[in-house]
């Protein structure tokens, strides 16, 4: 994801406090025009987040997402229904990020409008990366055809970094629950992009 | 959500709760006959198992390094040290490519900036000595690096040659070139990698995207090297775990490469094997389905690519021969150099026949001296191809300087070394070149340029040595091995200190040739400390400590130390297990330590089935290469002191013909299998027929060995008493004397039976020349050793007082007398 390939996200807070309502409403379009938006904050904190001494911190993405929420929407006094749709649209939003972020890498990697240079392979492949993230997002895609919670789970989990616990809050589920559906679809997941077939839809 | 999946999920739940022994079980319960269901349901408990950190860390930490580094390109206009940007040109994961112009040389550059992955301490001194050898790199297919450099904040950056131009698939596609131009095309990528092979510098990363072709039609390399640079300088990562980071897909990565082993000049040959096949069949040799890191090292590893025909028809025939080849498994059965690689594809082109069909397991190799230390010869051909380059190169170099007349004859010299190089690279057998006799003098004329001509680089010297190490302990020239070795131990020493794994290699190195040399007191000092090095690596390496622990049983086997031995041993092979698997003719050499054991041990018998089990087992792995030497070696010496001589005969046969064939008629394994053979017919009693065997192993073996050590003093003294006993004793006199006082010199234990048998077979000369006052206190002496060491009744002593009784007689029934023969091994 670049900064050329997004409009300036530099909207006016209104406009993002209405973009947010709208999308947590039921509008898809709202979510093309938040992306640019969530994604600068996410990436300026994920930045700041790096600059520090790095010593033997780890990055913890929950802090970072709830960070970048708060400061989008919380500061403009939304009247979320409650923490769960909060929760919810950050992991929805993170996943199409990452998902977009992906392709682009992807789409590029063969003569795309921007020569991309390849010489970091060595350490990590962002393509391979970005394959493989997008291989997932078809897999969850498919798993929500035949059970929709388990791909939920999964989204705020993996995507929205959060916890079982708080999964289980934003979802009104018992956690018990949530970790049994989280444990059968990391199984499932696997098994499919490993190439094990995927003959549990039948 | 259907009602399988409900059951599916119930079991598997249920299952989750049983103890894991149990749990095959309970699906086949639960499942109520429904062996469909047990199946899925099994299928997901595995899944489960092997899930456990899958998904684990949430996607944005995973990405946070792109997020946070995407950013802020520099604008146009910034100056960065001496280079202005001009703009972006790309960006990859490790930071961005500007197009850059030098404000000092007013030239445009390519500036590659890495901002991730590297710590802001700087760039590390070996980032800096790495690059100065990739700058050395001046071809013109090949895009230059001009340096390294830092900005203020200690990000570093490499200021390279900026190449426009496209990719050389797209290139390919987008020109709708045929097979032909496509292969000439692929063979000036073939010189540019020859050249950097040259120059000792290996691309690790060589894909179509490094590979650009420029406007005139012309390919250009980038990033040569760039990927070691990268990996040695990066500060360490922590989620090359089984994360979905980690699956990355190697496309045209080796097997050696998939499996983190070390890479040579033959994973380029792979590498480039796989840019060839997907520009000739548009696809890659392998389809890659699966995304876990261990099944893409396994399908890399293991599954044979599909014939380029398969693909296209019209590959088959040379051009599925020469891919083929080109993608072999083990980097030693590939072709020896892209030189050679470039080359068939030429032969191909005019329509010679091409080299490729032909089955090259001769070049797989291990070292050939007893125990064969798995130095390939591929690779030290290769080298040793690679090093001559780089003198011819800094020939040519001096002539461009030089007078028209001395560039003449300087000429001539690069021709004749040429010539060499490319009777190296076109001779499949590396035993033919040692037996012509072109192959030393040239190491020789090679070894001496070296330090004058690289004194200014240290890092390339000492690989220049250590390659020269390696072909002198190939050719088993130990000597010159042994300078090489130590020239290249202190000079890493001096680069990268003395507690450095790089040095603890050049120790094992200079140890593994003075265990050759026969020499364990001085090796083993430097195996302990090699040993401790390794072992305090963080992440110890597998391969080196089953070198290093070998070498040092070997060492403690030869110093009579067989409990050491074994123990010792015992590890080196569980090291070995872990590196290489059993199906690898590294893991046979390492094994056939534990024969030798049996050996020290004086345990023949115990030690025979050993080496037997060893022979099949490496002519299985690798038939008719060098591993089965070793082995075959020691079960000779095995057979010939357990005195099974009709065994012996076929054994001797095959060694003799196996040692002739690989390492040439003066290598030390052939010098051996001759001393074997001389042995067997002394022992018949054909001293005629020994003498031969006897005299051409002792124009081998004394330039290898110390002059005191078992084998040539053995040979001596066989010689000189095979001369004596058919009535040449005037002959055979030096030879006796001077294994008398050769083995007197070492250590008597050593020569526990024979220092006697050193007396009275120079007695028995002196009396065949009817010199007996000279004879009879030598062979006193020898009857009083014998007796001192091995009693009255042993059979040795008891000969030795029969040869007594035939002085005080005045005569010798020579045909009664023998010597017994004990090697050390």
């Amino acid at each position: 994801m670049r900064e050329k390939d997004y409009p300036d996200p530099g909207l006016a807070d209104p406009e993002i406090t209405q973009l947010l309502s709208r999308w947590s409403a039921g509008e898809p379009e709202a979510a093309g025009r938040l992306m640019p938006v969530v994604y600068a904050e996410l990436r300026r904190l994920a930045r700041q987040y790096l600059q520090r001494e790095r010593g033997d911190h780890t990055l913890q993405p929950t802090a970072l997402v709830h960070e970048a929420y708060l400061r989008l929407a919380g500061q403009k006094n939304m009247q979320w229904a409650n923490r769960a749709q909060f929760f919810a649209v950050s992991a929805q939003l993170m996943r199409r990020i990452l998902v977009d972020h992906a392709r682009g890498h992807v789409a590029k990697k063969r003569g795309g409008h921007a020569e991309k240079i390849e010489l970091d392979d060595a350490i990590l492949p962002p393509e391979e990366r970005a394959e493989n993230l997008l291989a997932l997002d078809e897999a969850l895609t498919q798993l929500a055809t035949m059970d929709a919670r388990k791909s939920r789970v999964v989204e705020l989990r993996f995507f929205g970094g959060l916890t079982v616990d708080e999964t289980a809050e934003a979802m009104g589920l018992n956690a018990a629950t949530v970790r049994r559906d989280w444990t059968f679809a990391k199984a499932w997941l696997h098994r499919t992009l490993r190439g094990g077939g995927v003959e549990s839809r039948a | 959500m259907n009602a399988d999946w409900e059951r599916i999920e119930v079991i598997f739940q249920a299952a989750l709760a049983q103890p894991p022994a149990e749990r095959a079980a309970f699906v086949r319960h639960a499942s109520g006959g429904d062996e469909k269901l047990a199946e899925q349901v099994t299928s997901f408990l595995r899944s489960h198992d092997a899930a456990s950190d899958f998904l684990e860390r949430p996607a944005i930490e995973l990405h946070a390094e792109e997020f946070s580094g995407d950013d802020e390109p520099l604008p146009p206009g910034t100056s960065l040290g001496d280079y202005r940007i001009l703009h972006l040109l790309g960006q990859g994961g490790m930071g961005e490519v500007y197009l850059a112009e030098d404000t000092t040389l007013g030239r445009q550059v390519a500036v590659k900036l890495l901002r991730r992955g590297f710590g802001a301490a700087g760039i590390a001194r070996h980032l800096r000595q790495e690059a100065r050898i990739l700058a050395g790199l001046n071809d013109p297919h090949i895009a230059r690096l001009y340096g390294v450099a830092a900005t203020p904040e200690g990000v570093p950056y490499f200021i390279m040659e900026y190449v426009a131009g496209e990719r050389i698939d797209d290139y390919c596609t987008r020109g709708g070139l045929t097979t032909r131009p496509r292969l000439e095309l692929f063979r000036k990528v073939c010189a540019a990698v020859s050249y950097a092979h040259r120059h000792l510098v290996i691309h690790r990363d060589i894909k179509p995207a490094n590979i650009r072709v420029t406007p005139e039609g012309e390919p250009k390399l980038l990033d040569f090297g760039i990927a070691k640079l990268l990996e040695t300088g990066a500060t360490p990562r922590t989620e090359n775990t089984v994360t979905l980071a980690g699956m990355m897909t190697p496309d045209y990565a080796s097997p050696e490469q998939v499996r983190g082993e070390t890479m040579t000049t033959a994973s380029d040959v792979y590498s480039l094997g796989v840019v060839l096949y997907e520009l000739l069949t548009g696809e890659r040799p392998h389809r890659l389905t699966t995304r876990v890191p261990h099944e893409i090292a396994r399908a890399i590893s293991e599954d044979e690519p599909l014939r380029p025909s398969q693909r296209r028809r019209e590959l088959a025939g040379d051009l599925d021969n020469i891919l083929l080849m080109a993608l072999r498994k083990e980097p030693e059965r590939r072709y020896a150099s892209v030189g050679l690689l470039s080359e068939d594809i030429r032969r191909h082109l005019v329509g010679l026949p091409v080299l490729a069909h032909k089955d090259t397991s001769a070049y797989r190799a291990a070292k050939f001296v007893r125990r064969h230390r798995g130095a390939v010869v591929a690779t030290i051909l290769v080298f040793f191809a690679l090093l001559s380059g780089l003198v011819v190169a800094n020939w040519q170099a001096r002539i461009a300087r030089q007078a028209q007349v001395k560039a003449e004859t300087a000429r001539k010299q690069a021709d004749r070394l040429n010539q060499f190089l490319e009777d190296l690279m076109s001779s499949a057998d590396p035993a033919k070149m040692g037996k012509d006799g072109k192959v030393v003098p040239m190491l020789d004329a090679a070894g001496e340029k070296l330090d004058h001509e690289l004194a200014d680089e240290p890092e390339i010297l000492a690989r220049a040595h250590e390659t020269l190490r390696r072909a002198y302990q190939h050719l088993g020239i130990s000597d010159r091995a042994e300078e090489h070795a130590r020239a290249a131990l202190a000079l890493v020493r001096r680069l990268h200190g003395p507690d450095d794994p790089a040095t603890a290699r050049a120790e094992f190195h200079l140890a593994d040739v003075l265990s050759d040399r026969y020499r364990p007191q001085e090796a083993e000092p430097l195996l302990r400390h090699a040993l401790a090095v390794e072992r305090k690596q963080p992440v110890p390496n597998d391969g080196d400590l089953a070198d290093t622990l070998e070498t040092l049983s070997f060492i403690y086997a030869t110093e009579k130390r067989p409990g050491d031995a074994e123990k010792v041993a015992q590890e080196a092979v569980s090291h070995a297990r872990a590196a290489w698997g059993e199906q690898d003719q590294r893991f046979l050499r390492v094994l056939n330590e534990m024969g030798n054991i049996q050996i020290a041990k004086g345990d023949y018998a115990a030690a025979t089935p050993i080496y037997r089990r060893l022979i099949a087992l490496n002519d299985k792995v690798q038939p008719g290469g060098l591993g089965s030497i070793a082995p075959q070696i020691n079960l000779c010496i095995s057979l010939f002191n357990l005195e099974k001589f009709a065994e012996l005969e076929p054994a001797v046969n095959r060694l003799l013909s196996d040692t002739n064939r690989l390492v040439g008629e003066h290598g030390l394994p052939t010098a051996i299998a001759l001393a074997v053979r001389g042995c067997l017919e002394f022992a018949k009693g054909d001293y005629a027929a020994a003498i031969p065997p006897l005299r051409k192993a002792l124009g081998i073996l004394p330039n290898n060995y110390p002059p005191g050590q078992t084998s040539v003093v053995q040979c001596r003294v066989l010689l000189g008493l095979c001369l004596t006993r058919t009535g040449h004793a005037v002959e055979g006199e030096p030879l006796l004397r001077q294994a008398l006082a050769d083995g007197g010199k070492v250590d008597r234990a050593e020569f526990a039976h024979t220092v006697g048998n050193l007396e009275t077979a120079l007695g028995e000369c002196l009396l065949a020349q009817n010199r007996e006052a000279e004879a009879a206190p030598l062979l006193l002496a020898g009857y009083n050793d014998l007796k001192a060491r091995l009693g009255d009744k042993n059979p040795l002593t008891i000969k030795a007082v029969a040869r007594l009784r035939t002085l005080h007689q005045g005569k010798i029934d020579s045909n009664k007398t023998a010597v017994s023969w004990h090697p050390d091994r």
